[in-house]
């Protein structure tokens, strides 16, 4: 496992893609920290994560995680390379793991540029670490969340292409499934509480809001566990097709 | 060794293997035979662990390879058709990522040395797979193979797509292999297995239709010798003369080739040969021959041969035969 992390890792840095990736999201969140954070004057890292509207890094990483992980094992598939892992006396959930690893740190890398603008908020202003803390622990959490649907989707299809869209798809309707049922169950408080409870977004909010609730951790930790378990056994059914 | 009973493997509705029963002992290094799509693969990648199957089973060295896939793995080397190659590695850097995959205990160096110099891959440890030539390429799959000096080779179709003097250059390397292993190796060219493998099992739309040491085959298939003769001369005289050679079944007029000359396919008896009659009778009549070339027995007149149930599948063999022939001249 530690082998093919690795490898993810190093062909990650190989590829010229991930420095573009990397340029746009220093755009971007640099972007989300002049309007979030220098604009209003507010030296808080949850703005600079949630921010309003659509410039936030939270959002940003819904159009970056795709290209991160569409080539998880749809290359692997392209290249025929499966076939040496399937065929090595390694476990189809350690190959899931490592690659859900490496680009889990790839999120993570991105992610730690932005410490940047917190020692900057630091310096100008009276920031609380605790809570940029726990910011930063939310926002691992909901990536890890968004690359498990990248890999789950990699393990699907057969093109790039075709990888990145059903992501996009998939991540927007994650995102924003639980508007659909604010909207139509508006009065309803119980669907209201079921929708907060169901949104990757809401529970973000607890970390925002510097509280480090067990039931916000244990959403992420079971929704990258279901996708990860099926990603694993979408690779096992594959082979009694 | 490895040991297939009754195996079946369907895809939907289409069943790709067929209920195969075969064994290979230790040391044997078997020809997997078989047109296009008749199953090769599909059994290869049930016996590496990639594919599982239907019904049946697979034991490699008396262990089920559904049950103890990490035991059986290890005791593998497996080349598909495509080798399974990082086209952003260095020749090195991918077979170090193979070491370690596979979980080999052997010194790293020396053993990844040993492996390159097996395969002569050497001088291109440094460059990038990617910047490999199709050859190249094929060897540094068969290294992957290598890694960790597994007791059972699979290759399918190893030499596929490569240049003559590549085919020659692996066949070696296979058979000098084949001195410590077991090897399984597919094909559909039958010159390569029978330069390389002791026994052929032959499979045709996920059957066995013939499991035998290569030098049985040959005999119980062959058994007509037949040639393309040009001759130099005029149509009739030429004919003639060749039906009156003592040992010619059948002589077949091909059509002119070369002007002034007629191509004949001249068929006999493995038991007489016919050549030295042939040349007496042609040389008194004055009728020099141009070229006289063997028609070998390809994979495809021994499948017809096996699997010639129908009169339909033979004529159309026939009329593939002679259109190849037309091809080659």
């Amino acid at each position: 496992m530690k082998a093919l992390y690795k490898k993810e890792l190093k062909s990650y840095f190989q590829s010229p893609l991930i420095y573009c990736i990397i340029g746009v999201f220093l755009l971007f969140s640099l972007g989300s920290f002049v309007i979030n954070n220098l604009m209003t004057g507010s030296p808080e890292a949850a703005a600079l994560f949630m921010g309003s509207g659509f410039i936030g890094i939270n959002f940003i990483m819904l159009l970056l995680v795709p290209v991160i992980t569409m080539r998880l094992f749809t290359e692997e598939k392209m290249l025929r390379t499966e076939q040496l892992l399937l065929t090595s006396p390694v476990s189809i959930t350690s190959v899931v793991f490592a690659k859900f690893l490496s680009a889990f740190t790839v999120y993570a890398i991105l992610i730690a540029f932005t410490l940047l603008y917190v020692l900057i908020m630091a310096a100008t202003g009276t920031v609380n670490f605790m809570e940029v803390l726990l910011v930063y622990i939310g926002a691992l959490l909901l990536g890890g969340s968004l690359v498990s649907i990248g890999l789950l989707v990699s393990s699907l299809t057969n093109s790039m292409v075709t990888s990145v869209l059903f992501s996009y798809g998939a991540m927007i309707f994650t995102y924003f499934y639980t508007d659909i049922l604010y909207a139509v169950f508006s009065g309803s408080k119980i669907m209201t509480t079921i929708a907060d409870f169901l949104s990757i977004q809401y529970n973000f909010q607890g970390f925002a809001m510097g509280l480090l609730s067990p039931q916000n951790v244990i959403y992420y930790l079971s929704f990258m566990g279901i996708f990860i378990f099926l990603t694993i056994r979408v690779i096992d059914k594959r082979r009694w097709a | 060794m490895i040991e297939i009973t009754n195996l079946t493997k369907t895809f939907g509705k289409r069943k790709a293997v067929d209920d195969i029963s075969f064994r290979v002992e230790k040391g044997e290094v078997v020809g997997f035979l078989g047109p296009n799509g008749a199953g090769k693969t599909t059994t290869m990648s049930m016996i590496t662990g990639f594919l599982s199957y239907t019904e049946g089973s697979i034991k490699v060295d008396g262990l089920e390879v559904v049950e103890h896939p990490d035991e059986v793995k290890k005791k593998i080397g497996y080349l598909p058709e495509q080798p399974p190659l990082y086209l952003d590695m260095t020749v090195t850097e991918y077979l170090d990522f193979v070491y370690q995959l596979k979980k080999v205990t052997a010194e790293k160096n020396r053993h990844l040395k040993e492996v390159m110099d097996m395969v002569r891959i050497t001088d291109v440890r440094g460059r990038l797979i990617r910047n490999l030539s199709k050859g190249y390429k094929q060897r540094v799959g068969l290294a992957q193979a290598l890694i960790g000096n597994p007791e059972i080779l699979i290759l399918d179709e190893p030499t596929v797509g490569l240049d003559p003097k590549q085919i020659i250059e692996i066949r070696n390397v296979i058979k000098e292999l084949g001195k410590q292993r077991t090897v399984i190796l597919s094909s559909h060219i039958l010159p390569e297995v029978s330069a390389v493998c002791e026994r052929v099992v032959i499979i045709n739309k996920g059957k066995i239709v013939a499991e035998d040491t290569t030098e049985n085959l040959s005999k119980s298939t062959a058994g007509k010798m037949e040639y393309t003769i040009r001759i130099c001369g005029d149509r009739g005289s030429i004919l003639s003369a060749v039906s009156s050679v003592e040992g010619v079944k059948q002589a077949k007029e091909l059509g002119v080739k070369e002007p002034g000359t007629i191509d004949v396919v001249v068929t006999g008896d493995q038991s007489f040969d016919f050549r030295r009659p042939l040349f007496n009778v042609l040389a008194q009549k004055g009728l020099p021959i141009y070229m006289m070339k063997s028609n070998d027995m390809s994979l495809e007149d021994i499948f017809i041969k096996l699997t010639q149930d129908s009169a339909g599948a033979a004529k159309k063999a026939v009329k593939r035969e002679v259109k190849q022939n037309e091809g080659t001249l």
